[in-house]
């Protein structure tokens, strides 16, 4: 098999994150600025070598836009801005613009950044769905609205096919809030247990609080340079050792209701050839990073990126692997689930994190691989990092 | 499961007048369930796009199809996230499927109070909602 020239090419040698609040008291845009100044800092690099930027195509350009960050930044000749997908598929992904612009010369030292306001703003995560005017006419009328609704259809089919129990998704939870409770940065860090699970309120049935990610104002960036650059940066490089991006023909318009079977994600293409692309399989991985906006996405990403087979993802967290100590640990910083909901950005940083070591109680122990999971309902990307 | 207490549809009202789906209402005011087909290879879109992603070609009819689907997935509403709607609710919502029309998934609300489960049969019947506005919903049955 060829190599990709993209692999290796390019490392990710600084991060930056803001506080995570359900309402910042500080406007998420220059959370995000701040983010990317702190970001550009940890790599040890001038502010003036960037000139680049990427980011997800929905949220982050939203808040602030590409030209206005380069404006706070003072970049006089930025050379390089792209963005792609939505959310979590665009932060995971953009390592493959970055990969690309770098490794041609367009582009030198490449900045991701990505904010988000659905903490406090009106109508939070749910509002720009009812701009949609299919979804209006065909959806709304009859209460299919909100993220939660839609994927508690996914885990009711789910369910149906393999037999899921509502105590296999509050395992998810439960796995996923001990990581958060070992991070002192994470939204929610109370150990939780299958009774807190069952009484917590029932949002669309089976869903329940606890199987839903938080809502969250923050932002984070990350900084990617050369490989040779990268070794006179101020930390241990994080190599970008695969990355791959897939949307699935589905109606453009349609949220999850026309998914063909609701039981899978694109992540059973962008894993491995993201794998591949890094000459790895999933028993190399050391630890996953998978984008847990609900207990239920987390297992569908599990079982497509090849660590448990179809319909047997829950036994990843049912018997302790995804744990902290486990075999397999998922989601180390407590994801979107207790860790802070930023779309998964916080899974780049935390991967970035466990690869240069120095995590403290929640270190994975001789972390080489890591493997990112970004979502985006009909978009997914998938990153494998290496320290 | 306790009894549903608010109506089957909600007050989310469409907008009829929009041209990319003015069949499909006037249709449903008439208790007619149609669905758009491409015209060359005969595959249903739904929702309705520009091109049939199987052909390539750029026409479609509206069809008539028998409103006997069956319960593909479900969930209750506990909590609404539509703008304008009480937040507390219970409302059942099903995505119901098509023996002989493969590829499109219809959301409705359900007639009555009948629990929801998957592979109940849902024949697609019609309510008004609003002057002139008649909402699809399902009225499920064992067999």
């Amino acid at each position: 098999m060829t190599v990709s020239p993209l692999r290796d090419a390019i490392a990710i040698v600084g991060v930056g994150e803001s506080v995570y609040s359900r309402r910042s008291a500080v406007p998420v845009p220059t959370l995000m600025v701040q983010a990317v100044r702190d970001a550009i800092a940890d790599a040890g690099i001038d502010i003036d070598e960037v000139d680049g930027i990427v980011s997800d195509a929905a949220v982050a350009p939203h808040l602030l836009p590409a030209d206005e960050l380069a404006a706070n930044l003072g970049l006089s000749d930025r050379v390089f801005t792209a963005q792609m997908s939505v959310g979590g598929a665009g932060s995971v992904g953009a390592p493959l613009l970055a990969a690309q612009a770098i490794a041609t010369g367009a582009a030198k030292t490449v900045v991701c950044y990505f904010g988000v306001d659905w903490g406090s703003a009106p109508g939070g995560p749910y509002r720009f769905h009812g701009t949609d005017p299919y979804k209006a006419s065909l959806e709304m009328p009859f209460g299919f609205y909100g993220q939660p609704v839609y994927f508690a259809a996914v885990a009711r089919r789910y369910m149906h096919r393999y037999g899921l129990t509502p105590e296999d998704l509050a395992d998810v939870a439960i796995s996923t809030r001990a990581w958060a409770a070992l991070h002192p940065g994470a939204m929610k860090r109370t150990p939780i247990t299958r009774a807190d699970h069952r009484s917590s309120p029932m949002i669309a049935d089976p869903l329940r609080v606890l199987d839903c990610c938080l809502l969250t104002d923050g932002a984070a960036a990350f900084v990617m340079t050369s490989t040779a650059r990268a070794r006179d940066c101020r930390h241990r490089p994080v190599s970008v050792a695969g990355v791959s991006f897939s949307g699935a023909a589905m109606s453009g318009h349609s949220y999850l209701a026309q998914h063909e079977d609701y039981l899978s994600t694109p992540a059973q293409v962008t894993g491995p050839r993201a794998l591949g692309m890094a000459g790895v399989g999933p028993e190399d991985v050391d630890f996953a990073e998978i984008y847990d906006c609900f207990t239920i996405s987390c297992l569908l990403q599990a079982e497509d990126l090849g660590f448990a087979p179809k319909g047997a993802g829950a036994t990843l967290f049912a018997d302790g692997h995804a744990a902290p100590g486990g075999s397999l640990p998922i989601n180390t910083h407590g994801g979107l689930l207790s860790h802070a909901y930023v779309l998964g950005i916080n899974h780049v940083v935390e991967a970035v994190a466990q690869l240069r070591g120095g995590c403290g109680d929640r270190q994975v122990p001789a972390a080489e691989v890591g493997l990112v999971s970004g979502y985006a309902a009909w978009e997914h990307a998938s990153l494998v990092l290496t320290a | 499961m306790s009894a549903i207490t608010v109506p089957n549809s909600g007050p989310w009202v469409p907008d009829i007048t929009w041209p990319v789906l003015e069949e499909f209402w006037a249709a449903a005011r008439e208790g007619r369930l149609v669905f758009p087909r491409c015209t060359a290879c005969g595959r249903y879109q739904w929702y309705p796009q520009a091109m049939c992603p199987d052909c390539r070609a750029m026409a479609f009819e509206w069809d008539d199809v028998r409103p006997e689907g069956y319960v593909f997935s479900h969930t209750t509403l506990r909590r609404s996230f539509v703008p304008g709607e009480d937040g507390e609710q219970a409302r059942h919502i099903v995505l119901v499927k098509f023996v002989h029309v493969p590829g499109v998934t219809l959301v409705t609300n359900v007639r009555g109070d009948m629990a929801p489960r998957v592979d109940l049969r849902a024949r697609i019947i019609f309510d008004q909602v609003a002057p002139g506005v008649w909402l699809p919903v399902s009225e499920l049955s064992e067999d």
